[in-house]
C-alpha cells in the first residue's frame, strides 16, 4: 500500500501553545471592549477595531506571507528558540527539509485566529446573555451619514440578513455624547448585536477557515511534490518479486552402452571420441540440427534407438531440439571446449540443460565425472 | 511523429532482456540465467521530458530452421519476402506451431527496427544463420549488438560474420556500458531510420538533463540524512538515577535502530532515484560511539532546567503584566519585568529542590536518560562518506546488473581534495555546524559538489 502524506509528515499536527495564545487574546480583547463603561456603553467603533480592522490586517499579513516568499522566515526563527524539546526540534527540522515550515506556521496561525474568533463569539454571547450591553458610537468628526456609507460597505457580504444591516435611523438613535443625556429607549442600543455578530463571522471566522483550508491544501501539495515523498511512492509502487522455481532432470556420469551418437551442433567429434562408450564411428553417427541437411535430418528423425545427443553446453536449448527429442530417447551430452580440448561446462549451463530435459522423461543429462561442480 | 520502436531479438539467453533493462533503466524486467523466461514480446516505453522511444523485449528464436523453411516455401521471389513474413505472423497455424517466432516477428512486421543480439564470448555458429536470414527477409532497418557476456574472445569473429547480414554492428555490454556508451548507442539507433533522428537526439539530451537532476535529488537525500543523523537524540524520563542507568542498553538499541533505519531509508530513496527497485542491500552497520549516554534531571511537567526557567519566566512576566494592567500602566511595566526575573530566578536556583518534592505522593521531578546526539566532528564526514560510496555504485550501476550491493565506508578525503578551496571551506563549515546540531542553509548545494 502506498504511503499517505499524513504518514510522511505531521504537517497537520496542532501546536497547542498557538491555540492558547489565540484563546487568551480572544478572551482578553473581547472582555475589555465588550465590558464597556459603568453604564454598559460599548463603542461600536472600538468593536470594529477588534473584530474588523485587526482581523483584516492580520489576514492581509497572512496572505502576503503566503504569496511572497521573501523576507524573514519566522518559522525558522521559531525553530531556533532554545527551549524546544528534542522531538519538537526534530519536527521543525523535518518541516524545514520539506519546505513546509512557513506553511505550517501559517496554518497554526490560522488555527490560533480561529480560536480567537470562536472564543470572541463565546464571550460576545455570554455578555449578551448576562449583561445589558448598550451599543453606541461616538465621533467628533464623523456624522451618522458618513458612518452609514462605511458600515453599509462592511455589511455588504450579508445583505441576505436584513436584521444585521445598519440603518441611518439606528445610527442616529445610538449616537452618544458625554454632554447630552440620552432620550432614546434603551432597547434600541441592543439592536446592533446582530451586526456585530455578522462582522465577527464574516471578517474573523469565515476568512480564517477558508485560509486554513487553502494553506492546508498548499502544504499538502508541497508535500506531495517533495522529492523524498515521490521517491517513496515510486519505490513502493515498483517493488516486485520474482522467483525462479524449476525442477531438474537427473545428471548421470556413466554412459549406458550402445548409444547412437547424434551430432546436433556441428561439433568436432574428436573432442569426445576418447570417452568410454562413445562410439563415433561413421555407422553409429547421426547428424541433426541446424547444420544438417534435409536428408540427414530426416534420417535422424526416423531413428528410434537410444541416442547420445551432443550439444554445445553454452547454447541454450531451443524448441527445435525439443521437437527432435520428443520422439526418441537417450542422453543429452552438453560439452564445452577451449583450444581444441574439452573443458568442464559451467554449472549454470548444465543446470539449464537439466531444467530443459526434466519434462522429457525418456532423456537424461550426461556430464563427465567431476564436471558438474564447476 | 510515430515513436521510434526497436525490437530486441536473437537467440535465447544472449542478454536481450539485459540490454532492454539497461537502456530503459528498468530493473523490473526479469533477467534470468534460464533461457526462455521471456515468453511474450514485452514493450517498454522509455519516456523522457520531451521525447521517448520504445523497446520490445522478445522471446528468443526457438525453431529458426523450420521457420525459414516455411518462409522459403511461401515466397517465390525477393519482392515477396516481407509479405511472406507478414503471412507467417498472421497465420493461425504458424501462431500455434511457432509461438516464439510469431511473438518476436510481430513488432518487426509492425514497423519496429531490429536490434539483433549475440554473445561475443562464445564462437560464432552456423545455427545463427537461419535467424539472421529470417530477419533480413523482414526488410526492416537493423543493427547487430555483440554482447560480450563473459569476455571479448570471439568479438572479432562475430563482427566478421554479422557484417554479412547487418550494416551496423556494435559491441555493447549491458552490465558495464557507462552512460556515454548508452547514449552513443542511442545516437547510432537514430541512423537506422532518418525519421527518428530528431526524436532520438532529443532523448539523448533529455537523458543528460535527467542525469543532472538525479544528482541534485541525491544531494537533497544526503543533506536530509546527514542532518537527521547528526541531530537525533533519544530520551526517557524516569524517577531515579538508578533507573536511568538501567535503561541505558534499551535506549542504545533504540538509538542504533533508528540511525540504521534512517540511513537505510535514504539509501532506498537513492535506489529509487536511480530506478533500482529490486536490488538487495548488504548493510555494513553504521558505527555509533559508545560514550553517548547522559542523564539529566527533569522537573515539573517533564521540563528540563532550561525549559522550566523559560516557563517560569513567562508565567512571572504574565502575572506581572496583569498587575501592570490593573494599575493602568502606571507601574511602567515593572510588574512584568520583575515577575519575569522572579520567575526565572526561582526556577533556575530552586530547580534541584523540585526533584525531591512531591505533590499528593507524586514526585515533581526525576531523571532523564539521554542518548545522543553524536557531537564528534568527524561524524558528518562518516555519514557523507558512506552515502557517497553507495552513490558512486548506484549512479553508475546498470539496471541489468542484479548483484547485491554492499555498503561500506568510502574514502571521502580524496573527493574532498578534488573540490575547489571555497567549496571545501563551505563543506567543512557545514560539517562543523552539523556536529553542533545547527541547521545549514542550502546544505544540498554544498554536498552536490561531492556527487
Amino acid at each position: 500500500m502506498l504511503p499517505k502524506v499524513s504518514e510522511f509528515s505531521q504537517f497537520n499536527r496542532v501546536f497547542w501553545p498557538f491555540i492558547f495564545v489565540g484563546v487568551l487574546l480572544g478572551i482578553g480583547l473581547s472582555w475589555s471592549v465588550l465590558g464597556g463603561d459603568a453604564q454598559g456603553r460599548v463603542n461600536i467603533l472600538y468593536l470594529l477595531l477588534v473584530y474588523l480592522l485587526i482581523p483584516i490586517l492580520s489576514l492581509a499579513l497572512s496572505l502576503s506571507s503566503l504569496l511572497f516568499s521573501k523576507g524573514v522566515n519566522l518559522a525558522s526563527l521559531l525553530s531556533q528558540m532554545p527551549f524546544w524539546s528534542a522531538e519538537t526540534k526534530q519536527f521543525f527540522r523535518k518541516n524545514s527539509q520539506l519546505g513546509v515550515d512557513k506553511h505550517w506556521l501559517l496554518w497554526q496561525s490560522q488555527l490560533a485566529a480561529i480560536a480567537f474568533s470562536i472564543i470572541s463569539l463565546l464571550v460576545f454571547f455570554l455578555l449578551l446573555l448576562a449583561t445589558d450591553i448598550n451599543f453606541v458610537w461616538r465621533s467628533t468628526i464623523l456624522s451618522a451619514q458618513d458612518l452609514l456609507h462605511l458600515l453599509e460597505l462592511v455589511a455588504s457580504p450579508w445583505q441576505f440578513w436584513p436584521e444585521a444591516q445598519p440603518s441611518l435611523e439606528l445610527l442616529q438613535s445610538t449616537q452618544d455624547s458625554r454632554l447630552i443625556s440620552q432620550s432614546t429607549q434603551s432597547g434600541v442600543y441592543a439592536n446592533w448585536w446582530q451586526f456585530i455578530l455578522a462582522v465577527q463571522i464574516f471578517y474573523s471566522f469565515i476568512p480564517r477557515v477558508l485560509l486554513l483550508a487553502l494553506i492546508g491544501l498548499i502544504g499538502r501539495r508541497k508535500l506531495q511534490d517533495d522529492v523524498e515523498y515521490k521517491l517513496q511512492q515510486t519505490g513502493y509502487a515498483n517493488k516486485s518479486s520474482t522467483s525462479d522455481d524449476y525442477q531438474l532432470a537427473e545428471l548421470i556420469d556413466n554412459l549406458p552402452r550402445g548409444l547412437t551418437v547424434t551430432n546436433w551442433a556441428d561439433i568436432d567429434l574428436s573432442l569426445v571420441e576418447d570417452l568410454p562408450f562413445v562410439d563415433c564411428s561413421k555407422d553409429n553417427l547421426l547428424k541433426a540440427g541446424p547444420s544438417a541437411n534435409d536428408a540427414e535430418q530426416s534420417i535422424a528423425e526416423r531413428w528410434r534407438g537410444p541416442q547420445l545427443v551432443i550439444v554445445k553446453s553454452w547454447e541454450p536449448p531451443l524448441g527445435e531440439l525439443e521437437d527432435y527429442l520428443e520422439n526418441s530417447e537417450g542422453v543429452v551430452f552438453p560439452i564445452d571446449w577451449k583450444n581444441g580440448e574439452m573443458v568442464i561446462p559451467k554449472k549454470q549451463h548444465l543446470l539449464e540443460w537439466r531444467r530443459f530435459i526434466f519434462p522429457l522423461k525418456q532423456w537424461k543429462v550426461f556430464s563427465v565425472k567431476g564436471q558438474s561442480n564447476r | 511523429m510515430k515513436r521510434a520502436t526497436f525490437a530486441v531479438v536473437g537467440h535465447p539467453n544472449k542478454g536481450k532482456s539485459s540490454i532492454v533493462s539497461t537502456l530503459s533503466q528498468n530493473d523490473a524486467i526479469h533477467i534470468s540465467a534460464r533461457s526462455g523466461t521471456t515468453e511474450h514480446a514485452n514493450r517498454y516505453r522509455v519516456e523522457t521530458e520531451n521525447s521517448g522511444y520504445q523497446l520490445v523485449d522478445t522471446p528468443g528464436f526457438q525453431r529458426p530452421s523450420k521457420v525459414l523453411r516455411w518462409l522459403k516455401n511461401n515466397a517465390d521471389g525477393a519482392h515477396l519476402r516481407a509479405q511472406a513474413v507478414r503471412q507467417f505472423v498472421e497465420s493461425p497455424e504458424c501462431q500455434a506451431s511457432f509461438p516464439d517466432e510469431v511473438e518476436l516477428l510481430q513488432p518487426i512486421v509492425n514497423g519496429a527496427a531490429i536490434l539483433y543480439v549475440v554473445d561475443g564470448s562464445r564462437p560464432y555458429g552456423i545455427e545463427y544463420e537461419a535467424e539472421m536470414e529470417i530477419l533480413q527477409w523482414t526488410g526492416q532497418p537493423s543493427m547487430a549488438l555483440i554482447n560480450p557476456i563473459e569476455n571479448n574472445e570471439y568479438v572479432q569473429q562475430w563482427q566478421d560474420a554479422l557484417a554479412q547480414f547487418f550494416k551496423t554492428v556494435r559491441v555493447f555490454n549491458p552490465m558495464t556500458a557507462d552512460f556515454e556508451k548508452q547514449t552513443s548507442l542511442l545516437q547510432t539507433f537514430a541512423h537506422l531510420n532518418p525519421d527518428w533522428d530528431g526524436l532520438l537526439n532529443l532523448v539523448v539530451s533529455d537523458l543528460v538533463q535527467q542525469k543532472e537532476s538525479k544528482r541534485h535529488v541525491s544531494a537533497i537525500i544526503l543533506a536530509r540524512l546527514v542532518e537527521d543523523l547528526c541531530c537525533y537524540q533519544v530520551k526517557q524520563k524516569l524517577l531515579a538515577e538508578e533507573q536511568a542507568e538501567a535503561i541505558k542498553p534499551v535506549l542504545e538499541k533504540r538509538y542504533q535502530n533508528w540511525m540504521e533505519q534512517r540511513e537505510q531509508r535514504a539509501l532506498n530513496e537513492l535506489l529509487t532515484n536511480y530506478s533500482h527497485h529490486q536490488l538487495d542491500l548488504e548493510f555494513d552497520q553504521i558505527t555509533i560511539p559508545h560514550n553517548l549516554f547522559d542523564q539529566q534531571q527533569w522537573y515539573m511537567w517533564g521540563l528540563d532546567k532550561k525549559q522550566l526557567a523559560v516557563a517560569a519566566t513567562v508565567a512571572g512576566a504574565t502575572a506581572g503584566a496583569m498587575l501592570d494592567a490593573a494599575v493602568a500602566g502606571h507601574s511602567f511595566m515593572l510588574g512584568a519585568i520583575g515577575g519575569g526575573v522572579a520567575g526565572f530566578s526561582s526556577a533556575w536556583f530552586g530547580a534541584d529542590k523540585i526533584t525531591e518534592a512531591k505533590f499528593k505522593g507524586l514526585p515533581l521531578g526525576g531523571y532523564e536518560a539521554v542518548i545522543g546526539p553524536i557531537q564528534n566532528r568527524n561524524f558528518p564526514y562518516v555519514i557523507i562518506g558512506r552515502f557517497i560510496y553507495f552513490y558512486d555504485q548506484i549512479s553508475r550501476r546498470n539496471h541489468a546488473n542484479r548483484d547485491k550491493v554492499i555498503i561500506e565506508t568510502g574514502q571521502l578525503q580524496a573527493k574532498i581534495d578534488k573540490l575547489e578551496k571555497s567549496t571545501q571551506k563551505e563543506l567543512h563549515q557545514a560539517c562543523e555546524r552539523l556536529a553542533k546540531q545547527k541547521s545549514v542553509q542550502g546544505l544540498e548545494n554544498i554536498l552536490v559538489a561531492l556527487l
